[in-house]
């Protein structure tokens, strides 16, 4: 293994917590789309890879980012925008349930069916394998010195310090507002809350597309300053899934630090080689497997209480 | 005579495809074959037991990759590149199948979409070992038949020859599979919890749904890596799983005609949307609308396209006239008589959850053709007394039949004769026969080669499983009914086809959980005649009940638990008068 220096420790450690709050904003919005409908909304990925396009497609009608800050707003608010609406049209695909008799099987195809018009799209838009998105973040691209010896880009630190914020944000929103009580009550018993006169189906709308504006934001932070892919946000999507299921959709501080934890595994994997043995080298090309396998080796060998299954 | 006709057209088909087409388009007709494949074998594990797997891309890329790989660089034949993904397969959908077999179906969903993801993802990035998107490129296939000092090329008129026989096997392995264990397959599909508590191998039967299906599609994408002479990266990964799975769901079936008759309906609509929308003006749209028009169809025919079909001749041939309701079983057998020694003792049985203690040192004795009641109030822990009994929780305590200590696992209690039924009687669209059946199952051993060759061994326990499940329907009343979904049943029957299932396989000890819940007079009389006869047959049966009048008939002797503790042991009267169980059942007033 590559000798093991106290920079490294550092820079793996803060470069895979930065990524793990990106992952985290997805996960946080997943997991509290499962909680209150069951469904578990594997396309998400799939509306990060939209609202990355979108914010490219605003990037490219306005000129890029020689733009200045008001087309970076322009294009962070249209991807949030985007994605907030299209998580709301999924969510009428969602509250179908009833109509595929509240089966598992029924909403999964029509998750399933979301997901390939989505790819469709993808494909249909994006004519090359990588775009380059404008670096909006101020000194995102800049080296930022962290004790030790280590160096992370300043992009990171956004990341992290933004999806430390926005989670609080949520945090507070979800226990001191109506809204947010609303969407617990509707988690915590959905016909009770429907008997105690809780608009149910806003709230779920309103929460698919909560999950969606905090996904469309966890993109920008991933993309910016870097070459992005139709398929990079899909995969931003499944990270935050992954984190949202290995704590089996528990609580919203679990959920986050799970997804922490999984960016800085994902640091270590990038990081580390097995040297003269080029066919067990770890690197960036196992990246997008290794901790995914881990994740589910835990869902399998030691799944969470609400993904097992029980006796009656 | 349909049937006999479309088999006789299907093989005429098959033998006259290399004479009749060209070498390009017989590998098409391959393709779409190996393709239907692929989706047969995904309904075993999707419409047969219920697993949502979205992740049989990944196994027809594994089995892909594995035969291009081992011929490109290690210079192995095609047929031992076909075994080789064959046992790939196996392996990788035995490690899946395990550990999706304890999940919940959306969470098996997921992680099978994970799964399926990180493989297309990997074969992508992998590029040194893959290929990359340019894919792994095939020479000509060719056998050296070192022994004789010859070679063979395999044509694609080989490869045709070689998917033909792949299918038939398919069909002779799943013909076998689904009459062996449809049933349980059944149970477990509609009611997972259900066939957990009636102590069904629910994992075994999971693993198997799962990992046989892999290995076909292992083996078919080695097939087809060599009909389209390139191991190709789109042909593996989510998308591809995604198809397959929509296809599955659409045909309905577990048996090969749902898929089939899904997959051409699905290259029919993109054919049509290939011809409406040019690929040039958006590449992948065709498709991607194709399969959600599909899904459009799934929506409105939830149950399948070919389910759908058959249901509604079936009913225009057969308007069904509600059975008679049930009479009171009024021909009781004489008393049983009680074995010398316990059957079932239980000793110190203690439970302890976060909120406090569930059962609290419970002893019991239950004896061969005996029926002992369990009274109490609710959350006094009857229920959770069954559970631990039938292996469904563990607790501290001991506990044996006829002095050997049981088994952990409910399955392995269930196979050596304890056996319980749950408070809610099963509703889905199984019939009393299937559930019976799945019973059965708990009990038998599970020799799966042996039921894939059908051997006569295997074919002889099959029919003798058959006859004993209908000697138990005559017992339980049933067999005027046997093969009528018990969704559409009334609830009496539904609730003896229910004990029928905790019946089957003659267990040892029967645990019964309010067997009688939300039944008449009628209904009530004729459960607990079906229970005197159970031990009238020498059967220890317990069972838990509120009705007063099923206990004085079925309970020779009842036990009341309060507060997880046994109170009080005595006859039905002695219980009822007893001042611990009128303060604590009854409540003081009475």
């Amino acid at each position: 293994l590559r000798i093991v220096s106290a920079a490294l420790v550092v820079q793996v450690l803060v470069t895979g917590l930065g990524a793990g709050a990106t992952y985290g904003l997805v996960a946080i919005g997943f997991a509290q789309v499962y909680r209150m409908t069951g469904v578990l909304q594997v396309a998400h990925g799939h509306v990060v890879a939209v609202a990355m396009l979108a914010a490219l497609g605003i990037f490219a009608v306005f000129g890029g980012s020689g733009g200045g800050p008001l087309i970076a707003v322009a294009a962070v608010v249209g991807a949030v925008v985007v994605a907030t609406v299209l998580s709301a049209v999924i969510a009428a695909f969602g509250l179908q349930r009833a109509v595929v008799r509240r089966s598992d099987r029924g909403w999964i195809a029509l998750i399933v069916a979301v997901a390939f018009a989505l790819e469709a799209g993808l494909l249909a838009v994006s004519r090359r394998q990588g775009y380059a998105f404008p670096q909006i973040l101020p000194a995102g691209s800049a080296r930022i010195d962290l004790p030790f010896g280590a160096a992370v880009a300043g992009r990171t630190l956004w990341q992290l310090g933004i999806g430390l914020v926005l989670a609080i944000a949520l945090e507070r929103f979800m226990t001191r507002t109506m809204p947010g009580r609303a969407m617990a009550a509707v988690a915590s018993d959905r016909e009770l809350a429907h008997l105690a006169g809780l608009p149910v189906t806003a709230a779920v709308t309103a929460a698919f597309g909560l999950a969606g504006a905090l996904a469309a934001v966890a993109g920008i932070l991933t993309a910016t300053g870097r070459a992005v892919g139709p398929h990079d946000g899909v995969v931003l999507g499944l990270w935050g899934i992954a984190a949202a299921a290995v704590v089996g959709f528990g609580r919203r501080t679990a959920v986050f630090v799970a997804a922490l934890m999984l960016g800085v595994v994902e640091a270590i994997v990038v990081n580390l080689y097995v040297p003269g043995a080029p066919g067990l080298r770890l690197g960036p090309a196992w990246a997008p497997a290794l901790p995914l396998i881990a994740v589910l080796l835990v869902l399998a060998l030691r799944p969470p209480a609400r993904a097992r299954e029980e006796p009656a | 005579v349909i049937r006999r006709v479309v088999a006789a057209a299907v093989v005429l088909a098959a033998v006259a495809a290399p004479v009749v087409l060209g070498p390009g388009t017989l590998r098409g007709v391959a393709v779409v074959v190996l393709l239907a494949l692929a989706a047969v074998g995904l309904a075993v594990t999707v419409n047969g037991a219920g697993v949502p797997s979205l992740a049989h891309g990944a196994f027809l890329g594994l089995g892909m990759y594995t035969s291009a790989i081992v011929q490109t660089r290690y210079g192995w034949n095609p047929l031992a590149g076909l075994a080789a993904a064959a046992l790939v397969g196996v392996g990788a959908g035995a490690i899946v199948g395990a550990g999706v077999a304890r999940l919940r179906p959306a969470f098996a969903a997921l992680v099978t979409w994970l799964l399926a993801w990180t493989f297309g993802r990997l074969v992508g990035d992998l590029s040194w070992l893959t290929g990359g998107a340019r894919g792994i490129v095939l020479g000509p296939a060719v056998l050296d038949l070192g022994g004789i000092g010859r070679t063979v090329t395999i044509t694609s008129t080989g490869w045709w020859e070689i998917t033909v026989a792949l299918a038939v096997l398919t069909l002779v392995l799943l013909a076998a599979f689904r009459n062996r264990f449809g049933s349980a397959l059944g149970f477990m599909r509609e009611d997972p919890a259900a066939a957990l508590a009636h102590g069904l191998p629910v994992r075994a039967l999971r693993l198997r749904a799962v990992a046989m299906p892999a290995a076909l599609a292992a083996v078919t994408g080695a097939v087809l890596v060599q009909v389209q002479g390139v191991a190709d990266p789109t042909r593996v990964g989510a998308i591809v799983s995604g198809q397959l799975f929509v296809v599955v769901l659409l045909g309905g079936t577990v048996g090969a005609l749902g898929p089939v008759v899904a997959l051409l309906l699905l290259f029919a609509v993109e054919l049509l949307m290939d011809a409406v929308i040019p690929a040039a003006a958006a590449p992948g749209i065709a498709g991607a609308a194709a399969a959600v028009a599909l899904v459009a169809v799934f929506a409105a025919l939830p149950q399948g396209i070919v389910p759908a079909v058959t249901q509604r001749l079936r009913r225009r041939d057969t308007p069904m006239s509600p059975p008679p309701p049930v009479a009171a079983g009024t021909d009781l057998p004489p008393p049983a008589r009680r074995s010398i020694g316990p059957v079932l003792t239980a000793e110190g049985i203690t439970l302890d959850f976060s909120h406090g203690r569930v059962l609290d040192g419970v002893d019991l004795q239950l004896y061969g053709g005996e029926c002992l009641g369990v009274v109490g109030p609710n959350g006094s822990g009857k229920t959770m007394l069954l559970r631990v009994l039938a292996g469904n929780f563990a607790a501290a305590g001991t506990a044996a039949i006829t002095d050997r200590p049981l088994p952990a696992e409910a399955w392995a209690r269930r196979r050596i004769g304890v056996s319980r039924s749950t408070q809610r009687a099963v509703d889905a669209p199984l019939t009393p026969r299937e559930l019976v059946l799945a019973g059965m199952e708990a009990r038998r051993p599970r020799n799966t080669m042996r039921v894939l060759w059908a051997t006569p061994q295997a074919r002889a326990e099959q029919r003798r499983a058959h006859d004993s499940a209908a000697a138990m329907l005559r017992i339980c009343g049933l067999d005027d009914v046997a093969d009528i979904p018990v969704s559409e049943l009334d609830l009496t029957r539904r609730r003896l086809a229910h004990v029928a299932a905790a019946l089957a396989g003659e267990p040892a000890v029967v645990l019964l959980d309010e067997p009688t819940a939300g039944l008449d007079e009628p209904g009530t009389q004729a459960v607990v005649a079906l229970v005197r006869r159970v031990v009238g047959l020498g059967a220890a049966v317990l069972v838990v009940e509120h009705d007063v009048r099923a206990l004085r008939g079925a309970a020779d002797r009842v036990i009341a638990l309060i507060d997880g503790r046994v109170a009080v042991e005595g006859s039905l009267d002695q219980v009822l008068a007893d001042p611990a169980v009128a303060a604590g059942w009854l409540g003081a007033h009475l």
